[in-house]
C-alpha cells in the first residue's frame, strides 16, 4: 500500500476515535512514532495540529446534536489552560526518549482501563427536560 | 452543581497537562471525570472535545514557540482526519461506546508495549 493511503487510513481512524472523545489522538501519535519513525516531540506537534480541524468539525456536530454541556466545559477550559502551559513547558524539557517512555506508561494504564471497561450507569443529575438529544433505542439500564 | 463545576475544573487541569505534555490524551482523562461529575456517557465524550479543542490551540501556540510545530508535516493527515471526524461524530450519536472502548483498549495496550520495549 502506498504511504499516502496509509496516512489517510491512520488519519481517518485517529479522527474517528478523536471525534468520539475516545483518545483518537493517541492513534495518530502511535502511527507517527512507531511506524513512520517521526521523533516523539515532532509527532506530538503534528498530533496537536491534526486535532484542530478534527476537533472543530466534531465539536460543531456535537453542539448541533445538543450533547455539549458548556457549564462543565468552561471551568475545565480555564484550569486546563494552566495545565497546557505547564505540560508544554515540561515536554520541551524532557526530550524525546523520556517523553516516549512516559507516553508508553500512560497508554499502558489507559489501555487496561479501557479493556476492562464495564457499562457505567447513566446519571440523570444534569439531564434536562428540554435536552435536544434523543436516543433511538431505549436505554438498557 | 458547585461540586460538579469543581470536578470539571480538576478534569480540565489534568486534561491540559496531558495535552501539553504528550500532545494527546486529554480526552482520555476528561471523559471519565466528566461522567463522574454527572454527565451522561455521550455528553461526557462530546463535552471532552469542547474542553480539549481550546487546550490544543494553547498547546499548539507553546509548541510553535519551541519550534516543534510544522504545518507541512501535518498537512497529509488533515483530509482523512476531517472525514474521520464526520464519521466519529455520527457514530457517537448512534453507537454503544463500550465495544469501541474495548477494541481501542486492546490496540493501545499493544502500542504501549512496543513503546516501552522497542
Amino acid at each position: 500500500m502506498s504511504t499516502l493511503a496509509i496516512q489517510w487510513i491512520a488519519a481517518f481512524f485517529a479522527a474517528l476515535l478523536g471525534a468520539m472523545g475516545m483518545g483518537g489522538g493517541g492513534v495518530l501519535l502511535l502511527y507517527l512514532t512507531l511506524l513512520a519513525g517521526v521523533p516523539q516531540m515532532s509527532a506530538q506537534g503534528i498530533n496537536l495540529l491534526f486535532f484542530l480541524p478534527v476537533g472543530g468539525v466534531a465539536l460543531l456536530l456535537h453542539w448541533k446534536n445538543g450533547l455539549v454541556r458548556w457549564r462543565c466545559a468552561l471551568p475545565a477550559i480555564l484550569l486546563g489552560l494552566v495545565g497546557a502551559t505547564g505540560g508544554s513547558w515540561l515536554a520541551g524539557r524532557l526530550g524525546d526518549t523520556l517523553l516516549r517512555r512516559g507516553f508508553g506508561v500512560f497508554l499502558l494504564l489507559i489501555g487496561l482501563r479501557e479493556l476492562l471497561a464495564k457499562k457505567q450507569p447513566e446519571k440523570d443529575a444534569l439531564s434536562r427536560p428540554n435536552s435536544r438529544h434523543k436516543t433511538r433505542r431505549p436505554r438498557a439500564n | 452543581m458547585q461540586k460538579n463545576i469543581r470536578s470539571a475544573g480538576v478534569a480540565g487541569l489534568a486534561s491540559g497537562l496531558l495535552n501539553g505534555l504528550f500532545g494527546s490524551g486529554g480526552g482520555m482523562v476528561a471523559v471519565p471525570m466528566l461522567h463522574r461529575a454527572g454527565l451522561s456517557t455521550k455528553e461526557s465524550h462530546a463535552t471532552s472535545i469542547a474542553i480539549t479543542l481550546p487546550l490544543t490551540l494553547a498547546s499548539c501556540f507553546f509548541y510553535y514557540r519551541q519550534g516543534q510545530l510544522s504545518l507541512q508535516s501535518a498537512l497529509p493527515y488533515l483530509p482523512g482526519g476531517v472525514l474521520g471526524a464526520l464519521a466519529g461524530a455520527w457514530l457517537l450519536k448512534k453507537a454503544n461506546p463500550l465495544w469501541v472502548r474495548r477494541v481501542f483498549g486492546l490496540l493501545i495496550l499493544v502500542a504501549a508495549v512496543r513503546l516501552l520495549w522497542p
